[in-house]
């Protein structure tokens, strides 16, 4: 593979304030690549940059091998736009939205046409073509915006929280228009979000931005395991005692295991909400270790009611990285 | 030029697909047709706020070989309201005799309608003496001095036109009756105060008119005695020895303002086609649409603001299409919908007009060509203002905040709301320049070039820095 998008050193700076400070990535060809950051980081500022809409102070970005700078018309075309708000013009159908951004793309006649039908069979709204972009729900008018920025066959796509105030259904249908992008047309993405588990699901890699500088870069389980985060088992065991030679034992023998605590049942009432006592075990691999602990606990004769295991993800590597949680 | 066009027509699209802001731009001139229609649709009657308008006269005219002082009669017309009192003696003969001849159809006379005065060197001398007008830099002898004392009277606004007549007056209108002489033209020189528009085209419409009652009982005694020559060539002279009194009861009673005895389609002295209803619609009619037309042209380009916040802005600038497409698709979109508001409510007025009139009646002119390129000039003019602040401005609230000051502050200077400030402080206003244009041709007038220069010339600068300050937002 091959970049097709190469940001160096890219800088901006208001006065005083830098708000990105020297970024440095690439993104390959057919990569969804997640940017992910909290409010302020600079992550804004740097998309503005990557897509021509500010200049930068210093630094540049080459999207095709077009510098963003010195070949702004010719890098633009590579990129197409889906921005997080809906910026359709509402008192105009969705064809003639369409037809409107094909042409700033340079599409005309029947090429245009062309292509406008083929990115509303895209998003399934060929039968609502003709109707006024708000007469639409939430979930459709999303669709024109993502058809808008497709519109031209870009390389590669930048797609800023394209689910954000929409239903369920309607983000399933978008998250799987993304990957249909990526597998279908080879298409590279990049994509920006709150919600980690979109991250998580959709990314081959993630760059963590804060304070205007990239401060992790790499795919979800790499991260993941870059900061050392750990899976936490949770065993619900009843009125059951457990013995600190138990928990040590779970502590020694099991592979990967780093802490094994018991939390004794409260009443109810008290402070405690647990009525039913818990043994907390933290480790590496928590599912491989489980077995081994259920075996261990069959054996010293403790009853074991339930079992959770939360695994870590994105949030917990962005918190962990930056002190805030992502919408902070 | 497609990306353009394309914008210009997607923002005319969006305009006129929104019901809400059509009926703003096409009810409100049509609202402000009807009310200048019902404003003025009485136009005459004694509570007309138009009267009194002073006006100084220089009669330099000379007597004709005949005697006759045509000079005087329009003199006396304008200073008194009335025919001299030589001419008077012989109304009564006048088939018309029963109407005040110095009175109008509407009910207002001559007299109330302007107040003239004889500008000779005892007003100058009254005038430099009270410190109104400056000293003058033209000898005291000079055949010029009193034009210039009585230019610098207008100028100062103490009068709303000064009527000069010339020497040859009489004689160029004693040529059109005398078959033995060759036909000679005159011209009655109006000189208004461009800040008191209406009242200068009211003074020159009145010495338009009575100008052409000049000419018009002129040439029926042209006409009528020269086929009595051509009949019988020896009878001339003698006719004229002994019919003298009943050729001078026909020329009182062609005189008479308003008689309309003759008609003539050939007139040496410059006529304004405007009746008086028909120039106040006009001046009131464009400074309402230019008011209008400024609303519509700065918001028509501010529209940009709405496109920042609703995200099409940047949807645009991120394909590749140059910044100064943008902008200019902006102005084109604008221009064009500002031109068609403007034509809506010229109709409109026309409309109304022609509903005073009692026939159909085209108020803003003969010169189509002329009327077209101010409309395009006009239109420029405010949508290069609504770049200029586009690019001048930072946000949607700091605009609404300019452009309601800005269009308050032109159309007061311009002379919107019904008083004028003197010319040199309403010249700053684009208002002023279009209205002026359409006064001057509702006149009959074509001097327009200036006021095309100057909106032309607003319009591109306007447009160049908005367009420079919109790329250091990007910049920044």
């Amino acid at each position: 593979m091959s970049a097709i998008l190469e940001v160096k050193q890219l800088v901006k700076n208001y006065g005083e304030f830098s708000a990105v400070k020297g970024i440095s990535f690439d993104i390959q060809k057919g990569e969804i690549f997640s940017l992910l950051g909290p409010n302020g980081a600079g992550k804004t500022t740097t998309i503005s940059m990557i897509s021509g809409l500010l200049t930068p102070t210093s630094g540049d970005a080459e999207i095709g091998g077009y510098s963003i700078t010195h070949q702004p018309l010719e890098a633009k075309r590579l990129l197409g736009v889906v921005p997080q708000e809906i910026a359709l013009y509402p008192t105009l159908s969705a064809r003639q939205n369409l037809e409107f951004f094909g042409r700033m793309y340079g599409l005309r006649g029947k090429d245009l046409a062309r292509r406008i039908d083929t990115m509303l069979d895209f998003v399934e709204l060929s039968d609502r073509q003709s109707d006024r972009i708000e007469t639409f729900s939430g979930g459709m008018k999303r669709r024109i915006n993502i058809a808008a920025g497709l519109l031209h066959d870009p390389q590669m796509i930048y797609m800023d929280e394209p689910t954000v105030g929409i239903d369920p259904q309607s983000r399933r249908r978008i998250l799987d228009t993304v990957k249909q992008l990526r597998e279908q047309r080879g298409m590279t993405v990049l994509y920006t979000t709150h919600l980690m588990e979109e991250a998580q699901e959709l990314s081959d890699r993630v760059g963590i931005i804060d304070h205007g500088e990239i401060i992790a870069l790499g795919t979800p389980g790499d991260l993941i395991l870059q900061v050392g985060e750990l899976d936490r088992l949770i065993f619900k065991v009843g009125q059951a005692a457990v013995h600190n030679e138990t928990l040590e034992h779970i502590r020694t023998s099991v592979e990967g295991v780093t802490s094994a605590l018991y939390d004794p049942p409260g009443e109810e009432g008290e402070s405690k909400t647990n009525v039913s006592g818990l043994m907390v075990v933290n480790a590496r691999r928590g599912r491989k270790a489980m077995p081994f602990i259920l075996r261990l606990a069959d054996e010293e004769g403790i009853p074991i009611e339930s079992v959770e295991v939360h695994e870590p993800d994105l949030e917990a590597v962005f918190l962990h990285l930056t002190g805030r949680a992502l919408r902070d | 030029m497609d990306k353009l066009r394309s914008i210009a027509f997607k923002d005319i699209r969006t305009r006129f697909t929104d019901r809400r802001l059509l009926m703003i731009m096409i009810a409100a001139p049509l609202a402000i047709a009807t009310i200048i229609g019902l404003a003025f649709g009485g136009l005459g009657s004694s509570s007309s706020p138009i009267s009194h308008i002073p006006v100084a006269v220089i009669n330099n005219d000379q007597p004709a070989a005949n005697g006759t002082a045509f000079g005087g009669i329009l003199a006396g017309v304008l200073t008194t309201g009335q025919l001299p009192a030589r001419a008077d003696a012989s109304l009564s003969a006048c088939p018309q005799a029963a109407n005040d001849p110095g009175q109008d159809s509407a009910g207002m006379s001559l007299g109330e309608l302007i107040s003239g005065t004889t500008f000779d060197a005892t007003q100058v001398a009254t005038l430099l003496a009270a410190k109104k007008i400056a000293p003058l830099q033209v000898p005291e002898n000079s055949p010029d001095y009193l034009t210039a004392a009585a230019r610098a009277a207008v100028d100062k606004g103490i009068y709303a036109a000064v009527v000069i007549i010339p020497a040859d007056f009489s004689r160029a209108l004693t040529s059109l009756s005398d078959p033995r002489l060759a036909p000679a033209s005159t011209t009655v020189a109006v000189y208004g105060n461009g800040g008191d528009a209406l009242s200068a085209t009211i003074v020159r419409s009145v010495v338009d008119s009575i100008a052409a009652q000049l000419v018009s009982g002129n040439l029926a005694i042209g006409v009528t005695l020269t086929e009595l020559a051509a009949q019988n060539p020896a009878a001339l002279s003698a006719l004229g020895g002994t019919q003298t009194r009943d050729l001078g009861k026909l020329f009182t009673c062609a005189f008479v303002p308003g008689s309309g005895l003759v008609q003539v389609a050939d007139q040496p002295v410059q006529a304004a086609p405007n009746t008086l209803a028909g120039s106040l619609l006009v001046t009131f009619g464009s400074a309402q649409a230019l008011f209008f037309a400024l609303f519509t042209g700065i918001n028509g380009v501010l529209s940009v603001y709405d496109e920042r916040r609703n995200g099409t802005l940047g949807r645009i600038l991120v394909s590749p299409t140059p910044r100064w497409v943008v902008l200019a698709g902006k102005l084109v979109g604008t221009f064009v919908s500002v031109l068609a508001q403007l034509l809506i409510l010229m109709l409109a007025l026309t409309a109304v007009g022609s509903l005073l009139e009692g026939r159909p009646s085209f108020i803003w002119g003969n010169n189509i060509a002329m009327l077209c390129l101010v409309l395009m000039a006009v239109s420029l003019a405010v949508s290069g203002l609504g770049v200029l602040l586009a690019g001048l401005l930072k946000d949607m609230e700091q605009a609404m905040v300019i452009r309601q000051v800005l269009t308050m502050a032109l159309g007061v200077l311009g002379g919107t709301f019904g008083f004028q400030l003197p010319r040199s402080v309403a010249q700053f206003s684009l208002v002023y320049w279009g209205r002026d244009a359409f006064d001057l041709l509702a006149a009959g007038r074509g001097e327009v070039w200036l006021n095309l220069l100057v909106l032309f010339l607003e319009g591109a600068v306007f447009f160049g820095v908005g367009l420079f300050f919109f790329n250091r937002k990007f910049e920044a």
